[in-house]
């Protein structure tokens, strides 16, 4: 499934299209500690968060995350939105909380372990 | 220019973690059993109790900075120092209208007390001390420096709350003279800073069981700058310190 997709059927709001929405997501990492998403989240996962510093956009580079997804409506101010853009990573938001948002995700993509 | 034995990361029994037992009375007997020369009072993100440790620091020789831990929104720890006492309470008041209106629940996090000189109760802090401010924390170290402080990442290296932890690198652009940290050396994103080393201390034993001792000419901000760059022969080291002989409890948290 692309972020573009899962985009759309969650109905998050793209703050950053970043390089494009039509990324592959393969599944989800869910946290707020830069280190821990820095060592555990894998490529191609999209973040949900709530942590909207700058510092959350070369993480999502390095790790080579899907995009980031800000629960509870988190909003990131327009230099770190700025920043998301230039850097070609995909932001959104969501009015969903982070648990409720992974357990939409993990529906969306594994539909089969339901 | 002479050394200062300095432990600069001291909470109160304001502090909700921070045990009933530190009083100032307490923390500045414990301070001088340990032969510290300066102390910082950094209680979570208020100076209520700065006045009344100084007050009591001078009444037994030992010098003092005005201090604060702020937790940032991101939830990083950032202590700020501040040798000017009307700065300092300027700076305090402007963080305490960033503090969430969240109350404090005592029998979950711990008592905020502040006590008097004689350890009498003066007031009870309502509003939770230990909560992220709704601050960022670049504009939390823009803050510090316009208000004339220093600020010093806490305990960089620790999870939680530690900078690195909690924001995974030094956000880009930002530098710090003095950087405080658990371990022995601080880590490769903090090049060209230098190391500080405190007791954080939330029991009268804790004080100053690590200190860093500050080659300068008196206990100020701008002298503690100049020490991270080793200006005019000013420098710095840190070491531990055995405990006084009549405390020999932990008290790590």
């Amino acid at each position: 499934m692309t972020l573009r997709e899962l985009a759309t059927l969650l109905e998050w709001d793209a703050l950053s299209e970043g390089s494009g929405l039509d990324v592959a997501v393969v599944g989800c990492y869910s946290g707020d500690l830069l280190s821990h998403a820095l060592a555990s989240a894998k490529p191609g996962e999209i973040w949900v968060t709530i942590q909207r510093h700058a510092n959350v956009i070369a993480v999502a580079q390095v790790a080579g995350l899907a995009g980031i997804v800000l629960a509870c409506g988190s909003r990131a101010s327009d230099s770190v939105i700025e920043r998301a853009r230039e850097a070609g990573v995909p932001m959104l938001t969501s009015p969903d909380s982070a648990f409720v948002l992974a357990g939409r995700i993990h529906r969306a993509l594994f539909p089969e372990a339901q | 220019m002479r050394d200062y034995v300095a432990d600069l990361h001291i909470h109160t029994c304001l502090s909700p973690c921070g045990e009933l037992s530190m009083s100032p009375r307490a923390i500045v007997a414990a301070a001088v059993s340990r032969g510290l020369d300066l102390i910082a009072i950094a209680d979570h993100n208020t100076m209520g109790m700065v006045d009344v440790v100084a007050r009591e620091a001078s009444k037994r020789g030992l010098l003092f900075l005005y201090g604060m831990e702020l937790q940032t929104r991101e939830e990083v720890h950032l202590l700020a120092y501040f040798d000017d006492a009307a700065a300092a309470h300027e700076f305090a008041a402007r963080i305490y209208e960033r503090l969430p209106e969240q109350k404090n629940v005592p029998e979950s996090f711990g008592d905020q007390v502040a006590v008097d000189e004689d350890e009498r109760i003066v007031y009870v802090e309502r509003r939770l001390l230990l909560n992220s401010l709704d601050l960022e924390f670049e504009v939390a170290a823009e803050w510090i420096a316009a208000s004339g402080g220093l600020a010093v990442p806490a305990h960089i290296d620790r999870t939680p709350y530690g900078l690195i932890a909690q924001l995974g690198f030094v956000p880009e652009g930002m530098s710090f003279p003095l950087v405080e940290a658990d371990g022995a050396s601080l880590p490769p994103a903090c090049r060209g800073s230098a190391l500080v080393w405190s007791s954080d201390a939330h029991v009268p034993s804790a004080v100053g069981r690590r200190v860093t001792v500050f080659r300068i000419e008196g206990p100020t901000v701008a002298e503690l700058r100049l020490a991270a760059a080793h200006a005019g022969g000013r420098s710095l080291s840190v070491e531990r310190r055995a405990p006084a002989a009549e405390h020999l409890d932990g008290g790590d948290t």
